[in-house]
């Protein structure tokens, strides 16, 4: 049977903040009169320490199974009454709190008596739901300590070691059969005078000496079940042998490709190459070019690719600088639209490239140059005519574009891709390494171009994130999620997992058909899914239909029961 | 809880309940604080201002507002401009002319419409078809989805509406097409579908007057699943 | 900002500045003065009360590049944490006069303690994070952009007060000479930046924020023109050229390539623009309504104190060193830095380098907690 509701309602004056503008007292006395009340008290500060104490008392005393706060925001003051509420024995999910001050006193100062009235319809409303709330219990599951790290290049390598140096576990997977990534093609790693084999080396040693990484290179994802703190990743290595792994949380790191310039400006990889066939060359001293010209923007910030790669113009200013100073003879010209020598140490770069007499000369793309034999031909805007330049060796500067199997990768993470198919994280300013969804994160090329500095910042990053919940231990999510309330209704439609922005949702099959399997501790609780499910099969824990629904009705009630008392 | 959350059956509740307006604040898009819960809300309010018009409310007594929480002044800007709107429109019903029965019906049979399939399908899959584009990758324009809101809004709620208004009494299709403001050959069509779906059945007294009455309940037929 | 508030894990030091930081990687001792506010923070719930009371209106509001007045007694700003009022000792006319004592006699919570003292903390930290942000530079030294002399040439941080609901104007955006509203603004990127007189380095996010005030400028006011005098237009971010695109195409936005040479006014006090458009050669003027300087970002005030104290080398910009194979280290172990503090970033790079250094912080605090286990 169910018990008898007895709801008390506390109502702050909050000083002057709120009785200034509002009868609390009247107020009180109108709670009083509400279904199922049956202590009202009026509190100088309810967030005080001598508010607290006298709710938690009345609620002993008087046996309250339910508490109505109305004073300010949730955000400020809700887990001062939620504790308030567990010390005294009541669960805190049976509390309430109504904004009477932001929502009401603070808005409304020139308007006492409506204030006052809102404040009572606000808290009728209150009442109306808190009848209908339900105790909850705190979600908690286990994180296994050990991630998952896809990718070996230099972003994959340092997110592996910065796990492995805090001592979980880290099994390390590339599709490769070599580490390292696309830094093993590189020569030197701009803006610090790093050679690039040496660094990269260095790392894959770290990683391959210490105890705590597995790496398992020629093998890829194939399969992933589970959720935030308890995933099963089977990778294989194509050759039917599959592993499988458990791990906690994962870490995207797979990089991206150079756009090979098939097609473009005669490209025929021998006199006219790209940045990457340059750099073998200047990494195997087989670099004898005398007149270079460089093409930026190929490929790149053009219709069909409308996005900058960020780190082409620095690569072609820092080959630039490389040639010259191997040979102050060599002529190089570097044709560009816009110089993307951002910050400090690139602007620097740019100035010592122009000191050693790299010439720089700025096309649009209503008329871009022309490779022809021995020479390229561009209209240059600052001379505001055409230049022919010499050359025997034209390198086209191309963007990094999202790598192979990004798409698979991204069905079986279930997290996005943007247009460009670069991983798309949870927020591009705010959460640059997180996905929406909680326990996998993302860092390096895979979602957008970056320097081998910013990927290793960013991999750092990525590591700090998963690390989080490596640390904890265990994931505590509060109980304010959907769940799967009416199983024989659902119609394994599919249409909530569709919506989930946190991929919190699954369709499994059971004995019964295919049905939604809510993950509560990947849920972040916006209830998308209960608002659009047909079958009304799912509940919005904590924000029920049923409550909703019941304050909709209170607020508009107020003719029927004040009628009597207000004529 | 996320904008996303407001059910667009909770929104017609409101209106049961004798709201004259309906306001929905949100993120500012791309600022969902759950990801893109904002523009599933985005959805269900164009869906369900559809279906308000479709029944005779104005759509104007239903807002969505984008705004972030520092932007208290735009917020008061946009509620008093709703407010002043809703004083120009009056109690729900007035300037529409719908009598309170009337009134009462035609959001019945809106908020039933709401709750099934179709529109929450449509609604649903919004998103995702503008972003992605259906099955053969073909994405739908803004104008294409205004179209098919209204077609499938239309359908629902007329449909909703003949069996609520049949289902006590049976009703000819002249009688239906006068309370329904319709043509009697859009009521016929409608009543042939649903005769083939076995919402309603055909009934006749005398060698005259054909009449037809509901065979489920309205709430009968979303649960059914015959509607689709 | 309400996240670090709420951490269980984060004591939060608000005004409040390091004096001396002693030991080494895994074991900094560091002092730190806490200025007194006058205010029992324990006790305050930032109602307002005092403020709305304290006659002292006449303090110019630096939140609001003193573009208004705030009271002696106040909040930095109204979203800010922790959420505390503050006294400030040079304007409060009790701490100047002797008599006053309002703001007390109002609090209804007794938060007013005006015999409050700075405090000293030790604190014994394993790591040590910097984060110091930057400022701007001012424009006053470039005279021939006419800040300061040209009522109607502002800097970008200042419009960004100017086009805020919770501003001055309420978010309209109104010349400082004629408070009529500006119609045609110039954005001019470059100010002090990539300037071999000033700062050569470029300060990375005026592109972008340029193109952003351009597009809200037009949002307000549908019949506002902009036009974004620049060199390189460096928009190298996730998006940023989608941004830049939209920016053209949606919003009428002008770009013009061309450094300005100098801004003169007329006598509607409107300021001209003065370049050479580097496509045609021409030198040309543009006669507006407003100018926004996009200034450089130098090296905020006392970080040269600041790395003194901590030891750590600076660059000859005075931005913190930092390198291979750990961007985020700094010359001191132990010691990390992220964000402006290490050279211009914009917000995700700023948000994956703090995320880094905590992480770089994290391997020398756990490998600490483990030894003292062990």
């Amino acid at each position: 049977m169910a018990e008898e509701l007895r709801i008390g309602v506390f109502v702050c004056r909050c000083g002057t903040n709120i009785a200034g503008f509002l009868d609390t007292e009247d107020v009180a006395k109108y709670a009083k009169t509400l279904p199922n009340v049956v202590f009202t008290r009026e509190n100088l500060f309810s967030c005080s320490e001598a508010g607290v104490t006298d709710i938690k008392n009345a609620i002993t005393e008087n046996k309250l199974n339910r508490v109505v706060v109305a004073a300010c925001t949730p955000l400020t003051h809700e887990p001062t009454f939620r504790a308030a509420c567990e010390d005294a024995g009541l669960n805190p999910f049976l509390f309430e709190f109504v904004n009477i001050r932001e929502q009401c006193s603070w808005v409304h100062k020139a308007l006492r008596e409506e204030a006052t009235q809102k404040a009572k319809d606000l808290i009728r409303m209150g009442v109306a739901r808190a009848a209908l709330l339900e105790p909850r219990e705190s979600i908690v599951t286990d994180v296994i300590p050990s991630a998952l790290v896809i990718g070996g290049g230099i972003a994959g390598l340092t997110a592996a070691l910065a796990l492995a140096n805090r001592g979980f576990e880290v099994k390390l997977v590339e599709r490769e059969k070599k580490l390292g990534g696309m830094l093993r093609d590189l020569h030197q790693i701009y803006p610090y005078e790093i050679g690039a084999r040496g660094f990269i080396s260095s790392k894959i040693k770290e990683v391959e000496e210490n105890p705590k990484i597995e790496v398992l290179t020629g093998h890829s994802l194939e399969k992933l079940g589970g959720f935030i703190g308890n995933y099963q990743a089977t990778v294989g290595s194509g050759e039917g042998s599959a592993k499988e792994l458990k791990v906690g949380v994962i870490i995207v790191a797979t990089g991206a490709s150079l756009l090979v310039p098939e097609g473009s400006f005669s490209y025929n990889g021998e006199d006219v190459i790209n940045q990457l066939q340059l750099e073998e060359r200047l990494k195997n001293q087989a670099f004898d070019a005398q007149n270079i010209v460089m093409i930026k923007c190929v490929g790149a910030r053009v219709k069909e690719r409308l996005y900058c790669s960020r780190i082409c113009c620095m690569t072609a200013i820092k080959d630039g600088i490389l040639i010259k100073k191997q040979n102050p003879d060599a002529n190089v010209h570097i044709l560009y639209r816009d110089l993307m020598c951002y910050g400090v140490a690139n602007e620097e770069l740019l100035r010592q490239a122009k000191e050693l007499g790299v010439r720089f000369v700025n096309y649009s793309l209503d008329s871009p140059p022309v490779v022809e034999d021995g020479k390229v031909k561009v209209q240059s805007n600052v001379l505001g005519r055409e230049l022919e330049i010499e050359s025997d060796l034209v390198v086209l500067i191309t963007p990094l574009v999202a790598r192979e199997g990004a798409a698979e990768l991204s069905k079986l993470l279930k997290v996005p891709l943007d247009e460009y198919k670069f991983f798309l994280e949870a927020h591009v300013k705010l959460r640059p390494n997180d996905f929406a969804t909680d326990g996998i994160y993302i860092c390096g090329s895979a979602h957008w171009p970056v320097s081998t500095g910013e990927a290793i910042q960013q991999a750092l990053g990525a590591a700090s994130r998963a690390s989080i919940h490596l640390t904890n231990k265990k994931v505590k999510v509060e109980p304010i999620v959907s769940v799967l309330f009416d199983e024989e209704a659902c119609r394994g439609c599919g249409l909530c997992a569709s919506l989930c922005p946190y991929a919190a949702i699954e369709m499994v099959e059971t004995e019964k058909g295919t049905k939604a399997k809510m993950i509560e501790v990947a849920c972040k609780g916006c209830g998308v899914c209960a608002a659009s499910c047909y079958k009304q099969a799912i509940k919005m824990i904590h924000y029920s239909d049923e409550q909703l629904t019941a304050q909709i009705r209170a607020a508009f009630q107020k003719k029927e029961v004040e009628s009597g008392v207000q004529a | 809880m996320c904008s996303g959350r407001v059910d667009p059956v909770l929104i017609l509740e409101a209106f049961m309940c004798g709201s004259d307006g309906v306001f929905i604040g949100a993120c500012l898009p791309g600022e969902c604080h759950y990801a893109d819960g904002n523009f599933s809300t985005m959805g269900k309010v164009a869906l369900t201002q559809k279906v308000l018009a479709n029944q005779g409310v104005n759509p104007d007594r239903l807002v969505m507002r984008m705004m972030s929480s520092a932007e208290g002044a735009k917020f008061v800007e946009h509620v008093t401009a709703f407010q002043d709107r809703i004083k120009e429109l009056g109690k729900l019903g007035s300037t529409e002319g719908l009598q309170p029965s009337e009134l009462e019906l035609k959001l019945k049979a809106a908020k039933v419409a709401l709750k099934g399939k179709k529109l929450r399908w449509v609604v649903g899959k919004y998103m995702e078809f503008q972003q992605q584009g259906n099955l053969y990758g073909e994405k739908f324009t803004q104008h294409e989805f205004n179209r098919l809101f209204d077609e499938v809004a239309m359908d629902e709620c007329t449909i909703q509406e003949i069996l609520l208004r049949t289902q006590d009494e049976p009703l000819s299709v002249k009688n239906l097409a006068e309370l329904m403001g319709l043509s009697p050959r859009r009521v016929l069509r409608h009543l042939v579908d649903m005769r083939k779906m076995g919402l309603v059945v055909l009934e006749s007294d005398d060698k005259k007057t054909v009449t037809w009455r509901a065979a489920v309940s309205s709430a009968e037929a979303i649960e059914s699943e015959k509607t689709k | 900002m309400l996240d670090v508030g709420r951490h269980p894990n984060i004591n939060m030091l608000a005004y409040s500045e390091v004096k001396e930081v002693n030991g080494e990687v895994g074991n900094f001792t560091v002092k730190i003065n806490k200025k007194a506010r006058y205010v029992k923070e324990e006790v305050c719930n930032a109602c307002g009360d005092c403020i709305a009371k304290c006659p002292m209106k006449k303090v110019p509001d630096e939140f609001d590049m003193k573009l208004r007045n705030r009271k002696a007694i106040y909040l930095y700003f109204s979203q800010g944490i922790p959420a505390i009022a503050t006294i400030d000792k040079e304007h409060c006319i009790y701490f100047q006069t002797g008599k006053c004592r309002v703001c007390e006699k109002f609090c209804q919570k007794g938060a007013i303690d005006f015999e409050q003292q700075d405090q000293t903390l030790n604190l014994n930290v394993g790591a040590v994070i910097l984060a110091t942000g930057f400022d701007l530079l001012d424009p006053s030294g470039l005279t021939q952009y006419g800040y300061g002399r040209i009522k109607n040439v502002i800097t970008g941080l200042e419009y960004e007060r100017l086009i805020n609901a919770t501003g001055p104007t309420g978010g309209h955006l109104l010349r400082r000479s004629d408070e009529k509203s500006a119609k045609r603004v110039a954005y001019l990127q470059c100010i002090g930046s990539r300037d071999l007189n000033n700062c050569s380095y470029c300060s990375h996010v005026c592109c972008m924020y340029s193109i952003k005030d351009a597009m809200l400028a037009k949002e307000h006011d549908p019949d506002s023109v902009s036009y974004i005098f620049h060199t390189d237009l460096r928009n190298v971010g996730k998006w940023f050229q989608k941004y830049e695109i939209r920016g053209k195409e949606e919003y009428g936005i002008n770009f013009i390539r061309g450094r300005v040479a100098e801004i003169t006014e007329d006598e509607e006090q409107n300021p001209i623009v003065w370049y050479e458009d580097t496509n045609t050669h021409e030198v040309r003027s543009r006669t507006v309504d407003m100018v926004v300087l996009a200034t450089a970002a130098i090296p905020s005030k006392g970080i040269k104190e600041l790395a003194k104290l901590v030891g750590v080398k600076t660059d000859e910009y005075g931005f913190i060193k930092t390198g291979l194979p750990f961007p985020t280290d700094t010359s001191v172990a132990g010691v990390f830095a992220c964000g402006f503090c290490i050279a211009p970033a914009d917000i995700p790079e700023s948000v994956a380098q703090a995320s880094a250094a905590a992480s770089r912080a994290a391997e020398v605090v756990f490998a600490r907690k483990a030894k003292k286990r062990a």
